[in-house]
């Protein structure tokens, strides 16, 4: 079926989108999530601030990675090499975009779960924060792997 | 009439890399997030009784394992779609 450069050009632009606004929303709940508990646990221990602070920091890198699966993705699509005209690449675009879209949304909300729970641990005990830190990072990880499988899905569809 | 065999192959290879795509994206949600709850009741669990931070790790990744089953029974799917399909 012949299918016309506009429409691969629309194909991608919306899949772009898709990608990087729906990547968007679990990043962001989970660093927002992570914060308040931050504060929660600052407003308790203030002498510790500097402890929860940096924990805050490091796990917030760590969920906020898949937006940023989801931004790698959204810039291949808009200024990668323009792929192949036809209606199953059109459709691979697309499955691109809602792939590393959704798949972006559960890693980011877990890992700000984990992130924010650290947090409340270091106000509580602040001697295990290496432990605390460990555990979480660990957790973050696995975590992190289903964003992963879905970033490989969505390389795949857009060489397809 | 060979025109239309070779339009319905394509229309069905299209609708399984979309699906591959909705597949592995959808599936990916449920895992991080339940995996990321049970890390940050382990970070927790650390906090209240930390001489028992290995237990209490062993005890995480055990139940992460098997949430994560749900997004590799995603990845296979996907795959299956796009080259097997």
């Amino acid at each position: 079926m012949q299918i016309d450069e506009s429409v691969m050009k629309m194909a991608t632009f919306f899949a772009a989108a898709l990608s990087m606004g729906i990547g968007a929303i679990g990043s962001a709940y989970g660093l927002g999530y992570a914060s308040s508990k931050a504060c929660e646990a600052i407003a308790r221990q203030p002498q510790e601030s500097g402890k929860i602070i940096k924990m805050m920091l490091i796990g917030q890198a760590a969920s906020g990675t898949p937006s940023i699966f989801s931004l790698l993705i959204s810039f291949l699509l808009l200024f990668g090499p323009a792929p192949k005209q036809g209606l199953v690449q059109v459709f691979a675009i697309l499955g691109a975009g809602i792939c590393m879209g959704a798949g972006a949304v559960g890693p980011g909300i877990g890992a700000g779960f984990a992130n924010a729970e650290a947090c409340d641990g270091v106000a509580r005990m602040p001697d295990s924060e290496t432990t605390l830190l460990r555990v979480m990072l660990m957790g973050q990880a696995v975590s992190q792997s289903t964003s992963i499988y879905a970033l490989v899905i969505a390389f795949l569809l857009t060489i397809v | 009439m060979i025109e239309d065999a070779l339009l319905v192959k394509e229309l069905v290879k299209a609708a399984a890399v979309l699906g591959a795509g909705i597949c592995m994206g959808f599936g990916a949600i449920g895992p991080g997030i339940g995996e990321g709850f049970a890390a940050g009741k382990a970070c927790e669990g650390v906090a209240r009784e930390p001489e028992n931070a290995n237990l209490i790790t062993r005890t995480m990744l055990i139940g992460q394992a098997v949430s994560e089953s749900t997004g590799i029974y995603s990845l296979v799917i996907a795959l299956l779609m796009l080259f097997v399909i």
